[in-house]
């Protein structure tokens, strides 16, 4: 499986909190709501596996775009939410986000006709979430 | 036709609240931890609401495991925690996983190469967490 475009990662002089709560402002802005989040650095310390940089993970979810790609096929809910991710890079804040609409029709390529464009409307909108935050 | 090389389905008879109380016994006898849940039951056409349709996900993580992954690369992090879906409808439950081995590859390839064999011990682990919870 060739994914070389599945993920958008862009850097920001923001501070790791500050780019949480910009990723947070600009999903709801786009009426992206924000299910819930894991804080990966905290999860993998909490098991004695100290952390140097910090991850987490913010899940967005769009349910107009959410029920046309799980009515077309309904195991498309294992890539549900989308995951947008804030992290540290030796300093360096980023923020990334997977591309459904490159790895729909690799999963699931029975649906990609019927899903239209779809996908890349997705791939878009995170895309504009992510640079909106950055 | 649905390519199954990256995800891995069982089907049970369960109701979708006893196959996820048997997930959360399952994950965690395999020593693996359950960070969360989502009702995903809404995201379900009308018609299928109405008739009592369930889906639900469940978030399991082994902390062990993700942190080679993210020392590799921390954008492996998008693909975690690891996400079970159980999806109940007209009495017959599936219960479903992707499989690590056939996505990070393709999506990290610098990253997989780093970590070795691990990606297809998760698979292992995860499809044992769910064929322990379809047959509890």
């Amino acid at each position: 499986m060739t994914l070389e475009n599945a993920t958008y990662v862009v850097e920001t002089n923001k501070s790791f909190k500050a780019a949480l709560v910009a990723v947070r402002q600009a999903a709801e802005s786009r009426k992206w709501g924000v299910l819930g989040d894991y804080d990966f650095s905290e999860i993998l310390s909490s098991k004695g596996l100290n952390q140097d940089e910090q991850f987490k993970n913010l899940d967005l979810c769009s349910p107009k775009h959410a029920n046309a790609i799980a009515g077309a096929e309904k195991l498309a809910a294992l890539c549900m939410p989308c995951s947008v991710l804030v992290f540290t890079d030796r300093g360096q804040t980023k923020i990334a986000t997977m591309q459904p609409g490159a790895m729909l029709p690799q999963l699931f390529p029975h649906i990609v006709e019927a899903l239209g464009t779809l996908p890349e409307e997705i791939d878009a909108e995170l895309k504009a979430i992510v640079d909106a935050a950055r | 036709m649905i390519p199954k090389e990256f995800y891995y389905v069982v089907t049970c008879d369960k109701i979708a609240r006893q196959t996820i109380a048997a997930l959360w016994s399952a994950t965690m006898k395999a020593g693996w931890t359950v960070l969360g849940d989502y009702d995903l039951s809404g995201l379900t056409p009308d018609d299928e609401l109405a008739s009592g349709v369930e889906v639900k996900a469940l978030d399991v993580c082994q902390p062990e495991y993700a942190k080679p992954f993210v020392k590799a690369d921390p954008m492996t992090a998008l693909c975690m925690p690891c996400n079970v879906l159980v999806r109940c409808a007209h009495g017959k439950t599936t219960i479903a996983s992707l499989k690590p081995s056939a996505m990070l590859p393709g999506l990290f390839p610098e990253a997989a190469g780093a970590v070795g064999t691990l990606p297809g011990e998760i698979d292992h682990e995860l499809m044992a967490i769910i064929d322990r919870a379809a047959s509890a």
